[in-house]
């Protein structure tokens, strides 16, 4: 009986199988998708997190510790995958004689490594001409000595004589900050510039010549351990990998207390890491749960669509006496065989779709409970969405209840209790309550082991789309249960003269008619808010590249070899719109060190892009214009502005270092105004001030940095100006592409890339499936109706007026509740993740290529169902009206 | 007169075919003619093809042999909604639309109808379905819903009304005062009526009675005494 039931629906009923199928095919398919990214994404966030860190740990022994007890406490504290010895010495100074001339430089480091080191250590170290079997010589220290391979350098070593080495090659050193860093400083500390003059010996040749210095000046030599921890023993969550990590060189510190000091350069890294991966988590809690949501309120809608027929047809077994048991056993058949078919046609289209669309490489094991989870939801929501309701009309309806097709019905409760209202307040408060604390759902303090997010913020977008959604059905449903202006100004262009009647056999569906505007709205919003968030991040990570890189291209100096000096030279360049030089200095606010800068407020923006974000209390031309104003004014961080409690017009010392003496001197600012951002700055404290009045309280008129703007292409301008500075290596030149690159590369960004574009390809599958398939079920299951008006005289052209005024009122109300709901929804969701973005942005983005694509496909959806309704001889007619 | 003749039917045969690949001739040869104010009662049992003769009679199906015109009434498409009207057997009121809009509809359709409300109002005094104006079809019983789509298919004074069991839920003392009204109607409009019946009641009320048997029409004379 099961067996010819499901046959019978499958020839006379496809179509209603079809939608359920489908709206379960495309709830398993994007739970699979997001499952599959989930598992891939997690399982390698701390990987991807720290892959492009050189060294873990680095271990500093003190003189006359013993060094064996230290590296056994190390295999101890961690597991480790690579332990070596770096040896370091200072130099007095270096020394070469080439070409007839001798050139010497100041103080200087001169390492060794280990055996096996650069083989598990291989990023410290790039060859840049050469063998790499003898001293290396790093790329500036060979420029200031002019010397390559083959050449000799007298290296002057401490209370003892100089030693001659032969230089066997040249070599960049990518990670000398972390390579020369000071083990064991705090954490204030201001930060130190690796040694200008490296030289890198073959450790025998280290230890000939550097042991009888270290018997002389044992402060001159030390040993580090370099330590790479086992990465995939760490947890996959960088915040739980930080606290495991932390934990372990705290172990260790404890340990070899008084013989060792440890850098923790890995936990350092997870420390800063661990918001964008709390962020990462957001992201996908905000985007991709209301995906599923509505993937899932589709198929109950598609099934909801065709629950009229569904009823007169177990009415009438029932009338023909099949008993409850058997009419719940064949809904059940129907409903597992839309589920399977769902379940399998849903995996085979997220598999091909992570294969092929998005190359997601998960773990077997991840994305076989992925499949197996989102199977059980499809086959859970085929339950729900066709035996819930037959199980629900067998204890309620009665047969004629059940040939109802139209009904007055009752108000539903959620319309009398005010519901859609009270969520819309409710998000609205908790909006609220999320801005007075700054929008901070993640919270992940600097050095604090603890990180939370604050889930409760979550709810403020879903209320408001649960509650927008509702609000929507009550709108519509009221201008169309009432048949007044409104109803009957949308139906008239579509069904001319009959649009009377069409608008009165419309408002008596208006239930039906505002469940299919609703699932549209609710496809269209969700569209609406994904493309506007991900487009607006897109066009803020071009903001944060330029504000990170400082321009679109920027030469970095330093103020004993500022890029400034060359500033004619690079304005000269083809390609240059601009060019502008700042100076950049250290300076001393009470006890911080804090970057400040110098500029021209009057020119600094024709090469880089000020917004007003950037700054607190004014608009750019009105804060740089006091500035300009004001010859000792300066503008300070938010963050110094509270941990000192300035007030504006304070006059703040603050010490610079002067040109005569090499020594900080307390010089009088005046504050003036609040800097949230600034190009190249770091973003949490720094200061802005008149280049001409540091320069004349210094005494040193450098420009550290030149700012250079583009006619369009920051690579090649990039190019040209490195060939213009070939002559001075030390001097790095940057364009916006590679900060780009680095903020894309980010957890958050690549999370948030492969996330918005599983959800921008399903937005578009749900939207076209919300209004046209919801149109289509509700055509089919009124088939019989549009058969009375043909029997009775209604032409093709009159049959498609009723058709393209339900079809216009589902799509066109829809379509402007989906896109009011979904701008609102996308605001609410940029200003809740503002974390993501630096800077926030003024306003939002649109998309409107991939805007007006998804209303192209909901139109195209629309009229398909239409064209097919429209379908269908005569002879068909009389089977339709038969078919009771 | 050629142009009293509403409808004429040469041999005409219809076959349906069936899922299992054979084919079952549901007509046979039907060879009729009905004219203008004619009063027909159809008869036969069940699956004789009565409903189906009607559906070619009113260009709603076309025959797989044989020919049907219209005389009178001009070609198939120019039918519905203003010459023939139907009464189907099972429920047929559009049911959006109340029962005001339902028995309007055809003048709606047709166009042309600057009374249509008030015309329908009128028809359904007629038939003393007043009360039931702004009721929905689900809101009616069988024999109310039968009554209302027989006043739809009268309003528009069409030429010909082609009506299948439409006193079948109703008891016959309403039958019979319906039956009344029916003429009356007709009689006014001009219309020609065929009634599909197996109420003999029914079908003896009427001016001529055809027999249908397995698809073959017993009689199909004009102007001739009931078989029975």
């Amino acid at each position: 009986m099961n067996f010819y039931w499901i046959s019978g629906l499958a020839r006379h009923r496809i179509i209603r199988l079809a939608g359920a199928t489908f709206g379960v095919a495309i709830t398993v398919a994007l739970l699979a998708c997001l499952g599959f990214f989930l598992a891939s994404s997690s399982s390698s966030m701390t990987k991807r997190a720290i892959s492009g860190l050189p060294i873990d740990w680095q271990v500093e022994a003190i003189p006359g510790s013993n060094t064996k007890t230290i590296h056994d406490a190390i295999s101890k504290a961690a597991k480790t995958d690579a332990i070596h010895e770096v040896y370091y010495a200072k130099t007095t100074g270096l020394k070469a004689e080439t070409g007839g001339t001798v050139q010497t430089t100041g103080a200087g480091k001169i390492i060794a490594f280990d055996t096996g080191y650069l083989k598990d250590f291989p990023k410290e170290v790039r060859p840049l001409s050469g063998t790499p079997d003898g001293a290396l010589i790093a790329q500036q220290t060979a420029a200031n000595l002019h010397v390559g391979p083959g050449d000799k350098v007298i290296i002057n070593r401490e209370g003892l004589g100089p030693q001659t080495v032969t230089i066997s090659g040249v070599v960049d050193l990518p990670d000398a900050d972390s390579l020369f860093q000071a083990v064991g400083l705090p954490a204030q500390a201001a930060p130190q510039a690796p040694p200008d003059n490296v030289i890198i010996l073959p450790i025998a040749d280290w230890h000939r010549i550097f042991d009888p210095q270290q018997v002389v000046r044992p402060d001159t030599t030390r040993l580090q351990f370099h330590v790479r921890l086992n990465h995939e023993a760490l947890p996959a969550q960088p915040t739980k990998a930080y606290v495991e990590v932390a934990g372990a060189a705290k172990n260790l510190e404890v340990q070899v207390a008084g013989q060792a000091l440890v850098a923790n350069n890995l936990a350092a890294r997870l420390d800063a890491v661990r918001g964008d991966s709390l962020y990462a988590t957001v992201l996908f809690l905000f985007l991709g749960i209301p995906g599923v949501v509505l993937a899932a309120a589709l198929t109950m809608a598609a099934t909801a669509s065709g629950a009229g027929r569904r009823l007169l047809e177990q009415a009438l077994l029932r009338v023909r006496g099949a008993s409850t048991s058997r009419i719940l056993s064949l809904s059940a058949t129907e409903a597992v065989t839309t589920g399977l078919a769902g379940i399998v046609l849903g995996l085979a289209g997220a598999y091909l779709f992570a294969r092929w669309g998005l190359s997601i490489n998960g773990t077997a094991s991840g994305a076989v409970t992925s499949a197996f989870l989102a199977a059980l939801t499809g086959f859970a929501l085929a339950l729900a969405a066709v035996l819930l309701p037959a199980w629900l009309s067998t204890r309620q309806e009665t047969v004629s209840a059940a040939r109802r097709t139209v009904g007055r019905g009752s108000v539903p409760l959620w319309q009398r209790l005010w519901l859609d209202v009270i969520l819309l307040v409710a998000s609205g408060l908790l909006f609220w309550q999320s801005a007075s604390t700054g929008y901070q759902v993640v919270l992940a303090p600097e050095g604090v082991p603890a990180a939370s997010v604050d889930y409760k913020a979550f709810l403020t977008p879903a209320l408001f789309w649960v509650g927008s959604g509702l609000f929507i059905m009550r709108l519509a449903f009221t201008a169309i249960a009432a048949n007044g202006p409104i109803l009957k100004g949308l139906v008239s262009p579509f069904a001319g003269r009959l649009s009377e009647t069409a608008a009165a056999s419309l408002s008596r569906q208006a239930r039906r008619l505002t469940l299919g505007i609703a699932m549209t709205a609710l496809a269209v919003s969700f569209a609406t808010s994904t493309a506007i968030f991900n487009t607006t991040y897109n066009a803020q990570a071009r903001v944060d590249a330029e504000l990170t890189n400082g321009s679109d291209v920027t030469v970095f100096g330093t103020i004993a070899n500022p890029a400034g000096t060359h500033l004619e030279d690079l304005k000269k360049l083809p390609g240059v719109v601009a060019a502008e030089p700042m100076q950049h200095r250290f300076v001393y606010v009470g006890s911080d060190l804090q970057d400040i800068y110098g500029i021209n407020p009057n020119t600094i923006g024709s090469a880089t892009s000020l917004a007003d974000a950037y700054f607190t209390g004014g608009t750019v031309s009105a804060v740089l214009s006091s500035l300009a104003n004001t010859p000792n004014g300066v503008l300070v961080s938010e963050e110094t502005v509270n941990d000192f409690q300035l007030k504006h017009g304070d006059i703040v010392n603050l010490r610079l270092m002067s040109a005569s003496d090499n020594q900080y001197h307390a010089i009088p600012f005046k504050f003036v105004g609040i800097a949230r951002e600034f190009p190249t700055a770091p973003r949490d404290s720094f200061l802005v001030a008149n280049s001409e009045y540091i320069a004349k309280v210094t005494g040193n008129s450098a420009d550290e940095y030149v700012l250079m703007r583009s006619d369009g292409n920051p690579t090649a301008l990039a190019k040209a100006v490195r060939t213009t500075l070939a002559n001075n290596p030390a001097l790095q030149v940057k364009d916006v592409g590679m900060a780009t690159h680095i903020i894309g590369s980010s957890l958050t960004a690549v999370d948030l890339s492969s996330l918005t574009r599983i959800e921008l390809i399903f937005a578009v599958i749900l939207a076209a499936a919300a209004s046209g398939l919801v149109l289509a079920l509700g055509f089919n299951d009124r088939r019989r109706d549009f058969a009375i008006l043909t029997a009775i005289g209604a032409k093709p052209a009159q049959l498609s007026a009723f058709l393209w005024a339900e079809g216009a009122l589902v799509a066109v109300c829809g379509t402007i509740f989906g896109l009011v709901s979904g701008s609102v929804t996308a605001w609410m969701l940029v200003k809740l993740l503002t974390g993501v973005f630096d800077p926030p942005p003024e306003s939002l983005t649109v998309p409107w290529t991939y805007l007006a694509i998804v209303l192209s496909l909901l139109i195209a959806s629309v009229i398909l169902a239409i064209l097919n309704a429209g379908r269908g001889s005569r002879e068909s007619v009389v089977e339709a009206i038969r078919d009771f | 007169m050629t142009n009293d003749i509403l409808v004429e039917t040469g041999n005409v045969a219809k076959d349906y075919n069936l899922a299992d690949g054979t084919s079952v001739n549901v007509l046979i040869g039907i060879t009729c003619t009905i004219r203008a104010g004619d009063r027909l009662a159809l008869v036969g049992p069940s699956g004789s093809g009565k409903s189906t003769l009607m559906h070619i009679l009113g260009g709603l199906v076309e025959p797989t042999r044989g020919a049907v015109n219209w005389p009178a009434l001009g070609i198939r498409e120019q039918l519905q909604p203003s010459k023939v009207q139907f009464v189907f057997q099972s429920p047929s009121l559009f049911p959006a639309l109340n029962i005001a809009r339902n028995v309007a509809l055809p003048m709606v359709l047709a166009g042309g109808f600057t009374d249509s409300g008030s015309r329908a109002q009128q028809m359904l005094e007629r038939f003393g379905l007043a009360d039931l104006a702004e009721k929905l079809p689900e809101e009616l019983s069988g024999g109310q819903a039968q009554r209302v789509a027989m006043a739809r298919a009268l309003v528009i004074g069409p030429k010909l009304v082609l009506a299948d069991e439409p006193t079948g839920q109703l008891d016959s003392s309403t039958a019979n005062l319906f039956l009344e009204t029916v003429f009356e109607v007709a009689q006014a409009g001009g219309t020609a009526l065929l009634v599909a019946t197996h109420d003999s009641d029914i079908a003896g009320r009427m001016d001529q009675r055809w027999m249908l048997d397995r698809g073959v029409l017993k009689t199909s004379q004009h102007k001739l005494e009931s078989v029975s």
